[in-house]
């Protein structure tokens, strides 16, 4: 009678010290943000996909940017890393100085004049009044070099054949509508957060960007 | 009275709907959250009501404090040389950062970007040319550009200081926006420097020059001119850089010289190293 006792309080104990993490009859929300998600008990796998994701989704809005305020919910800078470091390592000039035809950016040149520039720009934007956080603008800055990094991609492949005035108005062609691309997806996310009287003033900064990054894309040429 | 005194006999099925209105109106909250964070107008408006409380970042949004009609035509008048001067009739002790700046970067850019372009039309000619695009054109056109935007305003705000009664002194805050403002003219310039004709070279720069040096010297002159004797010395020097400037853009990115870049920095440095071999000759000797 008394083992059968203590041995129910044992039960009961580990049962009270263990716990369980969810409670059973509530659903968890699955989306984050949301006050009862939890990351604790899911396999690594899917923290990582999620993040992945978040990405993905950000880069799929730049490139069909329809909905204005999808960029602006969550900022993070993973897009625009991955995006600066890739078109970085691609422009910069060739080490050796035997082969010196380029007289392209050195590595840190092209890192200084993406974040510097966005920064730059960001600023501006708050300086004459927007209404948007500074992470938010650089994030939607930052992701909108997507439509330039892929002219870049294109330009370097075209780059591997022997050169011609054809091909150079296609890679002109490409830069050029990687660049008004990026204008114009910019300017949708971060075109309300402007005074009226002021919209064009914080949108040529953002112009002049994507400008100087399009005349890098198209200026290099060493392989 | 009575009937909150009783709330310990509410039946269990009322606590629980209570709990789930705790919940309900928990939810609404974070919705209105959420849509706080979508709405980049509200929630920034908290953020920067709390940025100016620096005095810097008011400081500076006060500089940037222009709409785009106002900086265009301060563009216009910074351009095109009106009767009454750029400072008294388009700034109107307003002066704003907002154009100098932009200004100085654009043209720091056109200025490499069309200098490159100039350098790819004048090797165009060759047969077995190879197209080399020199980025570093950047840092050497942003070096000129700020420092000249900076430096001058400064070295003639402090001769003004020094030399003009208190009361027809200009500010250094509007110095900085004329001497800004007053590179315009170099944006399209700078584009037409392309064309690879000298005397077309000559005539825009000199053309840009004269027209932003009117805009400058009509802008300062009514405090300029209290200077005792040497007003026309600091009117000189004034002109004279600004000239100086306009003829270092167009020789240094545009212009075709006969010999070309490359071939100058050789014979230099051949020069340097053959001088310096003989002076170590004749101290070994």
């Amino acid at each position: 009678m008394n083992e059968n006792a203590d041995a129910r309080v044992e039960v009961y104990d580990d049962y009270g010290v263990e716990g369980e993490m969810s409670i059973p009859g509530i659903s968890r929300s699955k989306t984050l943000g949301e006050p009862d998600f939890d990351t604790l008990d899911e396999p690594i796998r899917e923290t990582v996909l999620r993040d992945l994701k978040a990405v993905g989704t950000k880069f799929y809005h730049v490139l069909i940017p329809k909905e204005k305020k999808s960029l602006l919910k969550e900022w993070d800078l993973w897009g625009p890393l991955v995006l600066c470091t890739f078109m970085a390592m691609v422009l910069q000039g060739s080490a050796d100085k035997a082969n010196s035809n380029d007289g392209g950016p050195e590595f840190a040149e092209v890192f200084v004049i993406v974040w510097i520039g966005s920064m730059v720009v960001t600023m501006n934007s708050k300086l004459l009044g927007g209404n948007i956080s500074f992470f938010q603008s650089v994030c939607v800055l930052g992701y909108c070099l997507l439509p330039t990094t892929l002219a870049l991609i294109v330009c370097r492949l075209i780059l591997l054949y022997p050169q011609s005035k054809v091909l150079f108005f296609i890679r002109f062609l490409v830069t050029v509508s990687g660049f008004g691309w990026a204008t114009y997806a910019s300017t949708v996310f971060l075109g309300d957060s402007q005074p009226v009287g002021r919209k064009g003033l914080a949108m040529y900064p953002i112009f002049l960007f994507y400008f100087v990054v399009s005349w890098l894309v198209i200026s290099h040429t060493a392989l | 009275m009575d009937r909150h005194l009783d709330f310990q006999d509410i039946p269990h099925g009322t606590m629980q709907t209570s709990a789930l209105l705790d919940i309900e109106s928990d939810s609404e909250m974070t919705s209105s959250q959420t849509k706080m964070t979508e709405n980049p107008l509200e929630e920034s408006i908290g953020a920067s009501s709390q940025k100016t409380q620096f005095w810097s970042f008011g400081f500076f949004q006060n500089l940037f404090d222009v709409d785009t009609d106002q900086v265009l035509s301060r563009l216009y008048g910074a351009v095109v040389p009106y009767p009454k001067s750029f400072l008294q009739h388009h700034v109107n002790g307003k002066p704003d950062l907002y154009g100098p700046f932009w200004i100085c970067t654009t043209l720091v850019f056109s200025i490499a970007i069309s200098g490159n372009l100039a350098n790819y039309l004048q090797a165009a000619g060759d047969v077995d040319y190879h197209w080399k695009y020199d980025f570093h054109a950047v840092t050497f056109s942003a070096t000129a550009i700020y420092s000249y935007a900076w430096i001058v305003p400064l070295g003639l705000w402090g001769v003004l200081q020094w030399m003009v009664p208190e009361e027809h002194r200009l500010s250094f805050l509007d110095l900085l926006c004329l001497y800004g403002y007053s590179l315009t003219i170099y944006i399209p310039v700078s584009v037409f420097w392309v064309i690879q004709l000298s005397w077309l070279q000559w005539l825009l720069a000199l053309t840009g020059a004269s027209l932003s040096a009117t805009v400058l010297v009509t802008s300062i002159w009514p405090a300029v001119s209290q200077i005792q004797t040497q007003r026309y010395v600091v009117l000189g020097v004034v002109l004279v850089l600004h000239v100086v400037l306009a003829a270092g853009f167009m020789l240094y990115f545009f212009h075709a010289s006969p010999v070309s870049e490359k071939t100058v920095a050789e014979t230099v440095t051949s020069v340097l190293v053959n001088n310096s071999s003989k002076s170590n000759s004749t101290v070994s000797v």
